[in-house]
């Protein structure tokens, strides 16, 4: 018994954009392509088509992502990369401006565990018990762990027009 | 002050923001899944009892398992193992008969079964016509744990000790050496939970010449893990946030003292 090779063509068209930007946000660019064709090669050896797909196969990139480092990362998470920059002059900001750098700032002191529950809810947008399947852990802990990330990542805020009123 | 809030600005700070796909993307995307669905499906081999165990042969990585499905290779790429995030080849019985204190086994007192699937679990391509050898383990209930030695290879192994299902994972070899560490001390070098409706947690490092066993706490639970030619591995049902293992461990020296000591990550 093997999956049906039209089943798995479509499911590799609805998911390797999302999947490539999973990859991208936590691994080197050049070795993402890597790692998604890694993971797709291992749906394609699955018996039965994952239900639903799409966190199985981000759980599975993810896998291969740690299991590239062994060590530190594996037990602490896989760093998520921020986009932007911190090179704005102070006159030269804005009152949002001012934020996106806290922000940035903040992200990059918090552990590579906190960033990874924090991407997962407000980049891959994905549902609790979802997340949680990425993590290998449960809706609960997921969200208790999203949770303790987001009042991880307050404190670190200095900027007084930062606020986490946004619900994730 | 501003309207924006901080996850709004979080959400905008995403390094990739979805694009539309363009002519190379297309390409290298299309290129993919014709690579992909070249490769071979994975095709069951051996008697019954041998598909059973390699469909179910894991390798235990940061809360996820990996299936220990014969390696393919593609595109160039480095070997591959199949990977299940809901496997770890134990089942509700294994778990029932779990206990925190394994007894040790030599090598001939592990079970015959038990030692064949770890062999054939622990069969890559690269090394299959190595020798073999067993430095012996433990017995946690109806589970058995080993160290293998395959060549150049050292692998950890737990399984049931009919040998139905279980996991595994490389401790060392050509391309993955592990340092060496002080006489009395302990390191782990990987920890993690897996399975479905059934969770493990699982534990495997290091330890010196003179250390006979160590006993470290992982969530809410203490459990020892024997020592076999420097390493150890131990397993515990596992729910939420079990894979917690706490950075000290209670370890037993060869000449019969225990000491706690600091249990420092890779």
């Amino acid at each position: 018994m093997a999956i049906d090779e039209g089943a798995f063509r479509e499911a590799f068209a609805a998911e390797y954009d999302d999947l490539t930007r999973f990859v991208r946000r936590r691994s080197d660019p050049e070795h993402a392509e890597d790692v998604v064709e890694e993971a797709f090669v291992v749906l394609w050896q699955q018996r039965t088509m994952p239900d639903p797909v799409r966190p199985w196969l981000f759980a599975t990139a993810r896998n291969l992502m740690l299991n590239a480092d062994r060590g530190r990362r594996r037990r602490d998470g896989l760093a998520v990369r921020i986009a932007g920059h911190l090179d704005l002059e102070p006159v030269d900001r804005t009152g949002d401006a001012d934020l996106r750098m806290d922000v940035i700032a903040a992200w990059r002191t918090l552990a590579p565990a906190d960033q990874e529950v924090l991407a997962l809810a407000v980049w891959e947008d994905l549902p609790a018990a979802e997340a949680a399947q990425v993590l290998g852990c449960s809706r609960t802990a997921y969200l208790m762990r999203l949770s303790r990330a987001r009042a991880r990542l307050k404190p670190l805020l200095p900027h007084p027009s930062a606020r986490l009123t946004a619900t994730v | 002050m501003t309207g924006t809030t901080t996850i709004d600005t979080l959400r905008a700070l995403d390094p990739e923001p979805a694009a539309p796909t363009d002519d190379v993307r297309r390409r290298r995307r299309d290129a993919m899944i014709e690579r992909v669905v070249a490769a071979p499906q994975q095709a069951p081999a051996g008697s019954p009892r041998a598909r059973r165990a390699r469909r179910r042969a894991v390798l235990v990585v940061a809360g996820v398992a990996v299936l220990a499905a014969p390696a393919a290779v593609l595109g160039g790429h480095a070997a591959l193992r199949q990977l299940d995030p809901t496997a770890h080849g134990l089942d509700g019985a294994d778990l029932a008969a779990w206990v925190s204190t394994s007894t040790p086994r030599s090598a001939t007192q592990l079970s015959a079964d038990a030692k064949q699937w770890c062999i054939d679990a622990t069969d890559r391509q690269a090394g299959k016509d190595a020798p073999v050898s067993i430095s012996g383990g433990d017995q946690r209930g109806a589970v058995a744990s080993m160290v293998i030695h395959r060549g150049p290879w050292t692998d950890m192994c737990v399984t049931s000790s009919t040998g139905g299902g279980g996991m595994w994972e490389l401790a060392s070899g050509p391309q993955e050496p592990i340092a060496a560490i002080g006489d009395r001390a302990v390191r782990l070098q990987s920890s993690g939970t897996s399975g479905g409706d059934v969770r493990i947690g699982s534990a495997w490092g290091q330890a010196g010449r003179d250390v006979r066993s160590l006993v470290l706490r992982a969530g809410s639970r203490n459990v020892n893990a024997v020592v076999v030619d420097g390493l150890w591995i131990t397993w515990w049902p596992g729910g939420e946030d079990s894979d917690d293992v706490a950075r000290t461990a209670t370890v037993t020296y060869t000449d019969g003292s225990t000491a706690v000591v600091a249990l420092p990550s890779a």
